[in-house]
């Protein structure tokens, strides 16, 4: 029955036409529509053979927005470990995992807008284009030549037919450090996204609309196809191939407490590294800190004593909204006064 | 958010349910049963017909078949368009350069006069009339006789085609390149419906992408005086007719490919290896 089975595969197989594998290693996942199969389509292809019934199968894109989601490869114990091990190498080994208590470590999916694909463009304008001259300059000792630099308006145009590659966060968690990620340069096995994987996983929502995500996109373009310090007074672009999607993609968020207060870690969820650390700086003692700043306090507190008092309180309440919980007071001036004094007591 | 859900069809012919073969990232389709073309656009398979145009002449040598999508420009729709923006535009010039005419040379109000009496500047002064560089107000047109040569010479061809390759290249700047030069060219060719079930069309566009890649062919083409004008540029579109896919001859020779029809020379570099085969 198998043999039958990869018999009529094969000859199925041998009916297609002998292609290039597309240039691209990035696929998506889809299910084969005849058996189920899960399956993986590369970047560019339009017709696919199913690997498990050998089905020929059809790659339909409708029009509108599509959406991709990543798997995280690494594991929670992994991000986990990252964060540590990048906490106690900023440090210097000062604060290690037993220093540091972690609050929570959350996966959030990420959204990013991306443009990909072929852009055919055609731009006009003024190109600036600056040299330099000398100029004789009549002095009390004669004249001298003086250089000056001269700026000349050409007018330019420019078709340009390429691919391109852009992306931009679609939401600002700026504290997240994302930014940092780039997804031109990583080949990723992308699924579907569909609205059901809202309920179930953890997901940022998009605040830049698709229309701007679309205006920063043409931006990018203008400016990667315009000579450098032109002014573009007119442009067309057209967009082929995968044209503007939207891609989420994993990242683990670490919160840690260190001394009263909460800091956070971002590691990729897709390689293992570090976007962006909060670590606590240690401050050094100095004269200042040391002798000048407490002397001044002694001083207003001696002339005025409910002084002492408010500015307690205030930075006690300062520091309880910061952290989002409650220390004892004791506790938390002995924190404090850690962190103002750079050492432990 | 994701509307445009990307999902997997069975492959099959849309005459006789047979199925079709694996393309790859090529678009075009060829039933094994009942011979017919298909292509794949925006909306699905589309039967086609596919021509392949022969060589004008004998030649030794491997002749490879390129793919290309052939438009017929409309040139008394281009010829209406060109009139209106040039109209449009000399027209906004002319208001640019009066609007400024007046402002240099109207009456300065009471307050202007008494701070420019107050600088030492006199009122017969304030009021003469400034020197007015044209040149940098109007807005930049091309040479209305440089327009009619160029619409002259598409009407004395009869037809004019906007050639646009839809072979497979990882050099995307060649599409731009073949295209500008197959439209130049306006080849003279005897093309017939090519329906050979042995040898695959290796077509990777779209009739509809086609369509929307004619502005840049067709600007291509226009010399740099014109491309250079940027408000005439963004208004200039084509018309054209329904896309036709045409496989034209081109003579491989080490490292360059002669097209037999248009009389040029073209790197093989610039084509993908699976249409040179």
């Amino acid at each position: 029955m198998t043999e039958t089975l990869d018999k009529a595969r094969a000859e199925a197989a041998a009916q297609d036409v002998p292609h290039e594998a597309p240039a691209s290693a990035e696929t998506f996942g889809v299910s084969c529509s005849a058996c189920g199969g899960s399956l993986r389509v590369h970047e560019g292809e339009r017709s696919i053979r199913c690997e498990y019934c050998g089905a020929a199968l059809l790659v339909t894109r409708p029009r509108g927005v599509r959406g991709y989601i990543l798997d995280p490869s690494i594991s929670e114990g992994k991000a986990r470990l990252a964060a540590l091990k990048h906490l106690s190498e900023e440090t210097g080994g000062r604060i290690k995992a037993r220093h540091a208590s972690i609050i929570d470590l959350r996966m959030i999916n990420v959204p990013f807008w991306r443009m990909s694909g072929m852009m055919a463009g055609w731009m006009s304008g003024d190109e600036v284009i600056r040299y330099q001259i000398e100029v004789p300059v009549p002095g009390p000792e004669g004249t001298k030549m003086v250089k000056r630099t001269q700026e000349e308006k050409r007018p330019f145009s420019e078709l340009t037919f390429k691919r391109i590659e852009w992306s931009t966060p679609a939401c600002s968690l700026r504290d997240l450090g994302l930014q940092g990620i780039s997804l031109r340069t990583q080949m990723l096995q992308w699924n579907v996204f569909e609205h059901e994987m809202q309920d179930r996983l953890n997901i940022a929502l998009p605040l830049k609309t698709a229309a701007q995500a679309q205006s920063d996109g043409y931006s990018y373009m203008t400016t990667l196809a315009a000579p450098a310090g032109a002014l573009v007074k007119a442009s067309r672009f057209e967009l082929f191939g995968n044209r503007l999607s939207i891609y989420y993609y994993p990242v683990y968020v670490l919160r840690y407490r260190h001394a009263g207060r909460i800091y956070s870690i971002t590691i990729d969820g897709n390689n293992g590294s570090v976007i962006r650390g909060d670590v606590p700086t240690w401050r050094k003692i100095t004269a200042r800190s040391f002798f000048l700043v407490p002397a001044f306090a002694a001083i207003l507190a001696g002339i005025w004593w409910p002084l002492l008092i408010i500015a307690a309180a205030a930075t006690y309440i300062y520091d309880v909204a910061q952290s989002g919980t409650i220390l004892p007071p004791v506790r938390w001036a002995r924190e404090r006064l850690e962190r103002w004094f750079g050492g432990r007591l | 958010m994701s509307d445009g859900v990307i999902t997997v069809q069975r492959l099959q012919c849309g005459h006789c349910g047979g199925e079709l073969p694996v393309m790859g990232r090529y678009v075009t389709f060829q039933c094994r049963t009942c011979f017919r073309r298909c292509v794949l656009t925006d909306d699905g398979l589309a039967p086609i017909s596919v021509y392949r145009a022969s060589p004008p002449e004998e030649r030794e040598g491997k002749i490879v078949y390129l793919p290309f999508w052939v438009l017929t420009a409309d040139i008394d729709a281009l010829r209406k368009k060109v009139a209106s923006v040039m109209a449009g535009l000399a027209e906004i010039s002319q208001k640019i350069a009066t609007a400024k005419i007046e402002r240099e040379t109207s009456a300065p109000d009471w307050m202007t006069e008494l701070g420019m009496n107050m600088m030492g500047v006199s009122s017969e002064e304030a009021r003469r009339p400034a020197v007015i560089d044209h040149s940098s107000l109007t807005k930049r047109l091309p040479s209305r006789a440089e327009l009619e040569h160029i619409l002259g010479r598409m009407e004395s061809a009869g037809r004019w085609h906007i050639y646009i390759p839809a072979f497979w290249t990882a050099n995307t700047r060649a599409y731009l390149q073949i295209g500008k030069m197959m439209t130049r060219s306006q080849p003279v060719f005897h093309a017939e419906l090519f329906d050979d079930p042995d040898k695959p069309v290796m077509c990777a566009l779209g009739p509809q992408d086609a369509a929307r890649l004619v502005d840049y062919i067709f600007f291509a083409t226009l010399p740099g005086s014109i491309q250079t004008c940027p408000d005439f540029m963004k208004e200039l579109s084509l018309e054209t007719g329904k896309p036709v896919l045409i496989e034209f001859p081109f003579l491989e020779s080490p490292g360059s490919l002669e097209s037999l029809v248009g009389g040029f020379h073209i790197q093989s570099q610039m084509v993908g290896t699976d249409s040179l085969e």
